[in-house]
C-alpha cells in the first residue's frame, strides 16, 4: 500500500486526536518500518487494517466511523494534490464515474503496482446514481466517507445509501433536488 | 514540558528522520532509475534516428530507381491534375511524340488529342467520372509535334477526392504501326469476304450460343431472308433440312476437333422450297485459341443436284434399257432358233423331194443360209449371255496339256481340209495342272484357231503356251498365242477386229470367208472374263498373231490337297449315285472311284436305262454321259426332269461331255443338268464336282420348270417328250400345231410308202432321211430317235446289217403313233382356240 495512505492516516488521526494517539498507535501496533512512514514508500496493507483497528479500539470509535472519517479526509487531500481531477468534472456525478474510468486509469499511470479498488457506476437518471465497490480490502467504509466528502467538496448535497454483499456494496447516490 | 511529552516528540524526531532517511535512499534510488532510463531512452533515440535516417536514404534510392525507370521507360507514363492539365511527363513523351515536356507542364491533356478523336475521348473520360473508375484503357489517335498522326493505348489510373477527379496516372505506348497493320488485316479481311460474296458464295457467322451473329449479303440472296430476319436465329431450326441435322451435328463435332469438311446439305429458302448447299465450316477462336462460334460459307448447288438427279436418272434409264436389250437379244436368239431349226429341217425335207436342179440349187442356198443363220444365232446368244453377266467363271483343276491337244484334234480335220498344219507347243515352265475356267479357255482358244483356219489356206497355225507372269500383286497371268501365216489384217482395220459384227476383212473378203463376225468379240469379252486382256498383231499377206492371257488362280500344294480331300471325302459315304455310260472303260474308272469313297453305285448303259431306273428309287446324285445309244444323256435328263413323279425329278445331275465348248456346257444345263465335268477326268476333278452338288443339293436343284407346265395342261400321253416340245416350240403352240398338222395330213401316204419299202433297207434309209426331221418334230422322241438309229445303221452299213424285223417293228410303232399325233394336233387346237 502507498505509503501516502498511512502518513495521510497519521496526519488525520492527530488532527483528530493529537499526535500522542499517533505516538501510542506506532508503539502499540508493530510495523516493519518501526513507525517511520514515507509518502512514496509502500508499505503492507495489513499495517494500516491493524492501526485502523487498534485506534478504533483505543479511541472507542467505531470502525465504520474511523474509516468514514478517514475517507473524507483523503477526499481533501486528493482534491490538494489533483486538483484537475476534480477541475474537469462540473458535478459530483460526473466525478464518481469518472473515478474507475479516468481517475484510476491516471493513477495506474503514475504508479503501475498500485493496487486500486473498482468502482462500477450506473447512472440512473441526473441527479441518482448506482456505484459498486468491488475490493478485497473490506474498506467499503473509506468510500463511503470518500463519496460523502466529494459531495461536499461540489456543494451539492443527497443522501448515500449502502448495502453489502459478501464481495461487493452497492452504494446509491441520490442528489437533493 | 513533561517528560513524556519531551519523549514522545524525541520519538516524533526519530521517525521523521527515519521517515526522511527512508525517503531520501527511495529519491536516489528512483533518481538512479530515472538516470538510467534516460539514457536507455537517449540510446533508443539514438538507433530511432539513426534508422530514420536510413530509411529516408533507402527510399530516396527507391525513389530515384522509379524516377529512373519512368524516365526511361519506352512507354510513355505522364501525370495529370484534377483539372486535366500535364503535371508529369517521362522523356519517352519526347521521344514517340517529340513534344517537349517542361513545354508541356500546365497544358491540358486533351490539347495532344487529335481533333476529329477529341469529342470521343473526352465523352468516354466523362463517363469514367460518373462511374468513379479508378482503372480504365482506352486508345486514342494524336497529334504529334509534326502534326501528324498516332495512335496511343493508354492505361489509366483516376484517383478521386469528393467524386472528383483530383489525380490520374496514365502508360501509354504507341500502336500505330499495330494498328495499321490491324486496320490493313481487317480491310484484307474485308476485302476476302468481299471476293467470296461476290463469288456467289454465303457467309453466315454464328456466335458461341449458336445463334446467327452475322449473315452476308451473298447468304441473304441465297436464302430469300433479309439480314435483320436472321440475326439473332438459331440456323439449324430455321433453315436445315430436318433430315440433315443429325449430320449436321456429327460435322459441327468433328469440326470442334478440328476436322474441316465439305459437305452437301439442304437448307429452306425463304419461299419455302428447299436448296442444296455445298458448306464448308470453320471456327472461330478467341485470342486464347477456344472456339467462339464459327464461319460458314455456303454453296448453292441446286442446279448441280438438279442435274445430278436427271443424270442418274437418264443413267439408271439408259441401263434399264441396256438390260432390257441385252435380255431380249437373248431371248430373242433363243426364240429365234426355234424356227430357225424348223426352216433347217422343213428344208432337209423339200431337198429329198423331186426337185430340178434350178430348184435343188436354190434349196440348197437356203440350207447354207440358215446354217449361217443359225451359228449366228448361237454366237449372238453366247455374246449375249456373256454381256448379260449370265456366263459364270467356275474354275476347276485340269491339264492344259491334254486339253490343249483335244481342241487340236477336233479342229485338225478343218485345218487340214484347207492344206494347213495346226501344231501346239507348251513352255517347260508352264504348270501340268492349273486351275481356271476349262470350258471358257477352251472357248477361247476354239474360236481363235477356227478364226485362224478360215484365213489360211495352206499355211500353218500354232497355238503357244508361255511361262507364266507375276502381277505386281503376286498373282500369275498365263500367256497365250495362236499364230497364223494366213492373208493378216489390213492395219486400217486392225483396231476394230475385236468388234462385234466387224470382220477384219473387206466386204469382198467377207463374201468369201463369211462367218459371224462374232467370234472374236466373244474371245475378247471371254479373256476379260477369266482376268486377262488380248491383243493382235498382223501383216497383210503374211499372217497374224492373237496373244492373250488369263489369270491362274493359286493352286493348293499336293500335301492341302490331300487332307482337303481325305476330310471332304467323308461326305461320300453311303450316298446313292446312278451312272449312266456307255462306255465300259469308263464304267469301270468311275466305279473304282466310288468303290474308294464307299458310294453306292448303280450303273446303266443307256439313257433309257437310265430313266427306268431312275423311277425306280431315289438317287443322291446322277452321272450322265451326254452321248449315248438309245435316248442321250440330254434326253434322258429331260424324262427324269419333266416327270414330276419321278423321285429323281430334283435330284442333282452332272454331265459327263466330251468337249469343253461353252455350248456343250450350255446344253447341259438347258437341258436341266446342274453341272458338268468334261471326260477325261481326274478323281480330283469328280471328288470336287460331286462334293459341290452334295453341298449345294437344296438351293441348286434343278429349277422348277415353269414353262414346262403349258405342254404339262395339254395331258398328252406319256410317248410325248415335253421337253423336246418345250425346246423346238417354246411357247408357240399354234406353230407346234402346224407341224403336227401337216404329219398328220401325210401320214396314210407315208405310211403307204414305208410300208412298200421295208424290205428295202436302202430305199427305206432314204425314206427315213427325208421323214426324219418331221418326225422330229413331233415330240415323240422315242420314235424319232429310232428312225435316226435305223437310218445311220443303213447309211453306214448298206443295206446288209439291217434287220428288217427291226424295221417292221418301228413301223408298227410309226403306225401306233397316227392316234397320238391327231391327239396331239386336237388338244393343241383347243389348247390354242381357248
Amino acid at each position: 500500500m502507498k505509503g501516502v495512505v498511512f502518513t495521510e492516516f497519521f496526519e488525520w488521526v492527530e488532527q483528530e486526536s493529537g499526535y500522542e494517539w499517533v505516538d501510542r498507535l506506532l508503539r502499540e501496533v508493530p510495523s516493519q518500518s518501526h513507525g517511520a512512514y514515507t509518502a512514496i514508500g509502500n508499505y503492507p496493507h495489513t499495517e494500516l487494517v491493524e492501526f485502523v483497528l487498534h485506534y478504533s479500539a483505543a479511541s472507542a470509535r467505531p470502525v465504520d466511523l474511523v474509516l468514514k472519517g478517514f475517507g473524507a479526509h483523503m477526499l481533501g487531500v486528493f482534491a490538494r494534490f489533483y486538483p484537475q481531477f476534480f477541475d474537469r468534472c462540473p458535478n459530483v456525478m460526473a466525478f464518481l464515474e469518472s473515478v474507475d474510468d479516468y481517475i484510476h486509469i491516471e493513477v495506474l499511470k503514475l504508479y503501475p503496482d498500485a493496487q486500486l479498488p473498482r468502482f462500477e457506476t450506473t447512472k440512473i437518471s441526473n441527479r441518482s446514481l448506482e456505484m459498486v465497490y468491488r475490493s478485497d480490502r473490506g474498506m467499503a467504509s473509506l468510500a463511503f466517507g470518500l463519496i460523502e466528502e466529494a459531495l461536499r467538496h461540489y456543494g451539492q448535497q443527497g443522501t448515500i445509501g449502502s448495502v453489502s454483499f459478501d464481495d461487493r456494496t452497492v452504494f446509491s447516490i441520490e442528489l437533493n433536488s | 514540558m513533561s517528560p513524556e511529552r519531551e519523549e514522545m516528540l524525541l520519538r516524533r524526531v526519530e521517525r521523521e528522520k527515519a521517515a526522511r532517511k527512508e525517503a531520501e535512499q527511495i529519491l536516489e534510488q528512483k533518481s538512479l532509475e530515472l538516470h538510467k532510463r534516460n539514457e536507455e531512452l537517449q540510446t533508443l533515440n539514438r538507433e530511432l534516428e539513426q534508422r530514420v535516417e536510413e530509411r529516408t536514404r533507402e527510399m530516396e534510392l527507391q525513389k530515384q530507381a522509379f524516377q529512373q525507370l519512368v524516365e526511361s521507360a519506352g512507354d510513355m507514363i505522364y501525370e495529370l491534375d484534377g483539372g486535366g492539365c500535364f503535371r508529369y511527363l517521362n522523356p519517352a513523351t519526347e521521344k514517340l511524340l517529340g513534344i517537349r515536356p517542361e513545354l508541356w507542364i500546365g497544358r491540358r491533356f486533351d490539347e495532344l488529342i487529335s481533333p476529329d478523336d477529341r469529342e470521343r475521348v473526352l465523352e468516354e473520360i466523362a463517363s469514367w467520372t460518373r462511374e468513379l473508375r479508378e482503372e480504365a484503357y482506352l486508345e486514342f489517335n494524336v497529334l504529334d509535334e509534326s502534326q501528324s498522326r498516332r495512335r496511343l493505348a493508354q492505361q489509366i489510373r483516376l484517383e478521386y477526392v469528393d467524386k472528383k477527379i483530383h489525380k490520374a496516372t496514365a502508360v501509354a505506348r504507341d500502336i500505330t504501326e499495330l494498328y495499321r497493320t490491324q486496320k490493313s488485316l481487317r480491310q484484307s479481311e474485308e476485302k476476302y469476304r468481299g471476293i467470296i460474296e461476290n463469288m456467289e458464295l454465303g457467309l453466315l457467322e454464328v456466335d458461341a450460343n449458336g445463334k446467327i451473329a452475322k449473315a452476308y449479303d451473298g447468304f441473304c440472296g441465297m436464302t430469300g431472308y433479309d439480314r435483320e430476319e436472321l440475326i439473332g436465329q438459331d440456323p439449324i431450326a430455321l433453315l436445315l433440312h430436318p433430315d440433315d441435322i443429325d449430320f449436321m451435328r456429327r460435322q459441327d463435332a468433328d469440326r470442334i476437333k478440328g476436322t474441316a469438311a465439305v459437305y452437301e446439305i439442304r437448307i429452306k429458302h425463304k419461299h419455302g422450297h428447299w436448296l442444296w448447299v455445298l458448306i464448308s465450316g470453320a471456327p472461330i477462336l478467341d485470342a486464347r485459341g477456344n472456339p467462339n462460334g464459327s464461319i460458314g460459307i455456303h454453296y448453292d448447288i441446286s442446279p448441280r443436284k438438279a442435274l445430278e438427279r436427271e443424270l442418274l436418272r437418264a443413267k439408271e434409264e439408259a441401263e434399264t434399257a441396256r438390260q432390257a436389250e441385252k435380255e431380249f437379244l437373248a431371248h430373242m436368239s433363243h426364240e429365234i432358233r426355234t424356227p430357225l431349226n424348223a426352216v433347217i429341217g422343213m428344208t432337209n425335207l423339200l431337198s429329198t423331194t423331186a426337185l430340178d436342179s434350178g430348184q435343188k440349187a436354190f434349196v440348197n442356198d437356203i440350207l447354207n443360209a440358215a446354217e449361217l443363220l443359225h451359228s449366228l444365232i448361237s454366237d449372238v446368244l453366247d455374246i449375249s449371255k456373256i454381256e448379260a453377266g449370265q456366263v459364270d467363271v467356275s474354275p476347276e483343276v485340269f491339264d492344259l496339256r491334254q486339253t490343249i491337244e483335244i481342241l487340236c484334234r477336233t479342229l485338225d480335220y478343218h485345218a487340214r481340209e484347207k492344206g494347213n498344219k495346226l501344231s501346239f507347243a507348251l513352255s517347260e515352265r508352264v504348270p501340268s495342272s492349273i486351275l481356271a475356267d476349262r470350258t471358257l479357255l477352251s472357248q477361247v482358244l476354239y474360236n481363235l484357231i477356227g478364226n485362224a483356219i478360215k484365213f489360211t489356206r495352206n499355211g500353218s497355225i500354232e497355238v503357244r503356251v508361255f511361262e507364266p507372269t507375276a502381277n505386281r500383286d503376286g498373282s500369275m497371268m498365263l500367256p497365250f498365242s495362236v499364230i497364223d501365216t494366213g492373208i493378216g489384217i489390213e492395219p486400217s482395220r486392225i483396231d476394230r477386229v475385236f468388234d462385234r459384227f466387224t470382220q477384219a476383212e473387206d466386204e469382198h473378203q467377207a463374201r468369201e470367208y463369211g462367218g459371224t463376225g462374232l467370234g472374236l468379240a466373244i474371245a475378247k469379252n471371254l479373256v476379260e472374263l477369266l482376268g486377262g486382256t488380248i491383243s493382235v498383231e498382223s501383216r497383210p499377206q503374211e499372217g497374224s498373231r492373237f496373244t492373250f492371257d488369263i489369270a491362274l488362280a493359286p493352286l493348293l500344294n499336293e500335301d492341302e490337297q490331300s487332307t482337303l480331300k481325305t476330310g471332304r471325302v467323308e461326305h461320300l459315304r453311303g450316298i446313292r449315285v446312278l451312272l449312266a455310260e456307255d462306255s465300259y472303260m469308263n464304267r469301270k474308272y468311275v466305279k473304282g472311284l466310288m468303290n474308294q469313297w464307299g458310294v453306292a453305285l448303280t450303273e446303266v448303259e443307256d439313257g433309257l436305262e437310265a430313266v427306268a431306273v431312275s423311277l425306280k428309287q431315289p438317287f443322291d446324285l446322277i452321272l450322265m454321259d451326254v452321248q449315248m445309244p438309245i435316248a442321250d444323256g440330254y434326253e434322258a435328263v429331260r424324262r427324269i426332269r419333266g416327270n414330276l413323279d419321278n423321285p429323281n425329278a430334283r435330284s442333282p445331275i452332272v454331265a459327263l461331255t466330251a468337249s469343253a465348248l461353252i455350248d456343250d456346257r450350255n446344253k447341259a444345263l438347258e437341258a436341266g443338268m446342274n453341272a458338268h465335268i468334261t471326260k477325261p477326268f481326274r478323281p480330283d476333278m469328280l471328288l470336287e464336282r460331286m462334293l459341290e452338288m452334295l453341298e449345294h443339293r437344296v438351293e441348286k436343284g434343278a429349277a422348277e420348270p415353269t414353262f414346262f407346265k403349258r405342254w404339262q395342261a395339254l395331258s398328252l400321253p406319256e410317248e410325248f417328250d415335253l421337253w423336246g416340245l418345250e425346246s423346238l416350240y417354246g411357247d408357240d403352240l399354234e406353230y407346234a400345231r402346224q407341224m403336227a398338222h401337216i404329219l398328220v395330213s401325210r401320214f396314210d401316204l407315208e405310211l403307204e410308202e414305208a410300208r412298200t419299202l421295208k424290205r428295202n433297207p436302202e430305199l427305206f434309209g432314204r425314206w427315213l432321211h427325208r421323214i426324219g426331221p418331221s418326225l422330229s418334230m413331233t415330240g415323240l422322241h422315242n420314235l424319232s430317235s429310232r428312225a435316226e438309229h435305223i437310218e445311220r445303221t443303213c447309211s453306214k452299213d448298206g443295206a446288209q446289217a439291217i434287220d428288217i424285223p427291226e424295221i417292221v417293228s418301228f413301223l408298227e410303232e410309226f403306225e401306233r403313233a397316227r392316234p397320238l399325233l391327231i391327239l396331239f394336233e386336237e388338244r393343241l387346237k383347243k389348247q390354242s382356240s381357248s
